[in-house]
């Protein structure tokens, strides 16, 4: 061989093994999974800073938030209600001083019968409230008392689990006020940083039961929430649908998905420490049997929501059609954050490409049948892959609505603005027939 | 606007996950490692955007910020020898090239991390990645014409390699 063939000889097998480097890559699903995480934290850490939030075309500046104007007479009528209530206490203590002194005199019996007045004086005013929404001039009374007063005598777990209703009603009252075409921009904003506040109150009880060892809790009470969020939205996106994708459900649709991104995000920092810690075999039922329920929910939302938005889904299936291969036969599939391998049978045939959702399910069954063979861990980690994928087609699908929510908006603009050209336009017709009268 | 960057940014991140990830893989040897290596690449360079810092070319960026994260997680492989190789049954410069073919993408990632660091990068970016010499200088924070002079005795290097095996 001459000196020119060796060159080119080499020059080839270098640039053959450039090709076979360049297959390195990620698997699908642990591609899904990264930008799950990536995703997550983007809507966590959005780019504008807190004190100028966009809505639409126009930036709303929310240096200092606004005092409601109805706090303050709300707050006037509390504490006039709890002097009633204070006087009239005293006045029984001093009737009955002499009869019943023992009990009177007991500091607890005091405070629960305090409590008692207040309620009962105040409970027209209280139960009122229960149906205010925001703007409403009983919301304060709700929110600041009604709900406050509850979660006083409430702790541990069930504290936690009080201050999860509170922020499904904060977003529940959002989906109300879109019902109700209330949900304007000022409102949806002041919505949105009340919604903000609630959950960071849950994240940050959840941290303290995490930190105390109660992952088991923690996980069951985070998968609750993602539920029910998950069903609020669905409701969401129907009126959206209903209502023509009209501005103040969009708006809606935008608090719901930051909730349920910021609800994401503290789902996959408690799964990263289950990976991490020592639990029982009983610890380890519950959390898959969690994630078992969250993962059914949300296949089952995604294929009710594929009835209305087949286009979308179809759009969807279609972009993020899967190439890998796969073989035939058993294979061994490496897990998102285990070293070691499953091994599970996989009968697809090679040249059959895989959407997402069909890969979705196939872990799901996979992740069922473990369950039920008394494999939690194995079970959990196939579940948690299943629903990082539905996680990532959430997304996508958002994407696409926003998408098509803003062509809607631009093409209603378009409408509007040539309506607005057509009334500008000097009537001729009118201009002639006065010609004609002259 | 920032919408719009939020999109681009994830659209980079589908464009670019393979190749943050590969890179990761030449220099770390580990899966999993280099996963979490890449994903903390993406989640730091949009901490640099949230802070207002203006990125010029994001890939560019997305492979300083997993080069200089590698740096602080380096791990030397055990493997990377080329006898090692050899016991796998890759036989550099074989009569039968068909057996370059029966390489895979792990045994080419080993071998061409066995250059030099300081060639490895050069060769790696431009041959595997496509970045230019421009884009090359910017990630490793040399000038363009040290980068052209690496790439070129990279060549020479890797040459003498095969030629080795040849012997």
């Amino acid at each position: 061989m001459n000196k020119d063939q060796e060159t080119n000889k080499e020059q080839d097998i270098f640039y053959k093994m450039v090709e076979k480097a360049r297959e390195v890559k990620l698997t699908e699903r642990e591609k899904t999974a990264l930008f799950a995480h990536v995703d997550s934290y983007i809507r966590r850490n959005p780019l504008e800073s807190e004190s100028k939030v966009q809505v639409e075309n126009k930036v709303l500046r929310i240096k200092n938030p606004v005092k409601s104007p109805f706090w303050d007479n709300a707050a006037s009528l509390t504490k006039k209600t709890f002097e009633i209530s204070a006087k009239k206490i005293s006045a029984i203590h001093d009737e009955y001083r002499g009869l019943g002194r023992m009990t009177f005199h007991n500091s607890g019996f005091r405070v629960a019968a305090a409590f008692a007045l207040i309620l009962v004086i105040g409970g027209s005013t209280s139960l009122a409230a229960q149906g205010a929404l925001p703007g409403d001039f009983l919301y304060p009374v709700k929110v600041g008392f009604n709900e406050e007063i509850k979660s006083v005598f409430l702790f541990g777990r069930s504290d936690v689990e009080y201050q999860v209703e509170r922020t499904k009603n904060r977003i529940n009252e959002v989906k109300k006020l879109a019902e109700q075409n209330r949900l304007s921009d000022e409102v949806s904003v002041r919505a949105a940083s009340r919604i903000d506040s609630q959950i960071s109150k849950v994240t940050k009880d959840l941290d303290n039961l995490a930190n105390k060892g109660d992952l088991k809790t923690v996980y069951e009470i985070t998968s609750e929430l993602e539920k029910a969020l998950r069903q609020t939205d669905g409701e969401i996106t129907r009126l959206a649908v209903e209502k023509n994708s009209d501005p103040q459900t969009l708006s809606a649709k935008r608090i719901t998905r930051d909730l349920k991104a910021k609800t994401v995000e503290t789902r996959l920092s408690v799964e990263e420490k289950i990976f991490t810690s020592q639990k029982t075999d009983e610890e380890m039922k519950s959390i898959a049997m969690a994630k078992y329920e969250t993962v059914k929910s949300a296949l089952a939302d995604i294929e009710a929501a594929s009835l209305t938005e087949i286009s979308i889904i179809e759009e969807v299936s279609v972009s993020a059609i899967l190439t890998d291969e796969v073989a035939v036969g058993s294979t061994t599939l490496l897990m998102a954050d285990e070293p070691e391998a499953v091994d599970i049978e996989i009968t697809t045939m090679t040249e059959k490409p895989i959407d997402p959702l069909t890969q979705a399910k196939e872990l799901f069954s996979l992740g069922e049948e473990k369950l039920n063979n008394g494999e939690y861990n194995e079970a959990f980690k196939l579940l948690r892959d299943a629903g990082a994928i539905l996680d990532t087609l959430n997304t996508e699908t958002e994407i696409l609505q926003e998408e098509k929510e803003r062509q809607v908006k631009d093409e209603t603009d378009a409408e509007l603005a040539k309506e607005v050209e057509k009334a500008e336009e000097p009537n001729f017709l009118l201009v002639e027939n006065k010609k004609t009268a002259e | 606007m920032d919408k719009d960057f939020e999109r681009q940014y994830l659209e980079t991140y589908k464009s670019s996950a393979d190749a943050i990830f590969r890179y990761c893989f030449l220099r770390l040897g580990d899966r999993e490692l280099s996963r979490d290596i890449a994903q903390e690449t993406f989640t730091k360079a949009w901490q640099y955007a949230v802070r207002g810092e203006k990125i010029d070319n994001i890939r560019a960026f997305l492979f300083t910020t997993a080069r200089n994260l590698v740096i602080d997680h380096y791990r030397r492989k055990k493997e990377t020898s080329l006898d090692n190789l050899v016991e796998q049954g890759f036989e550099i410069g074989a009569e039968d090239e068909a057996l370059i073919d029966k390489l895979d993408g792990k045994q080419a990632m080993t071998f061409l991390s066995l250059m030099p660091e300081k060639y490895r990068d050069a060769i790696y970016l431009q041959y595997v990645e496509g970045l230019s010499i421009k884009e090359i200088a910017e990630v490793t924070g040399e000038t363009e014409n040290n980068i052209s002079v690496r790439i070129h005795r990279g060549l020479q290097k890797l040459r003498s390699i095969l030629r080795s095996q040849n012997e």
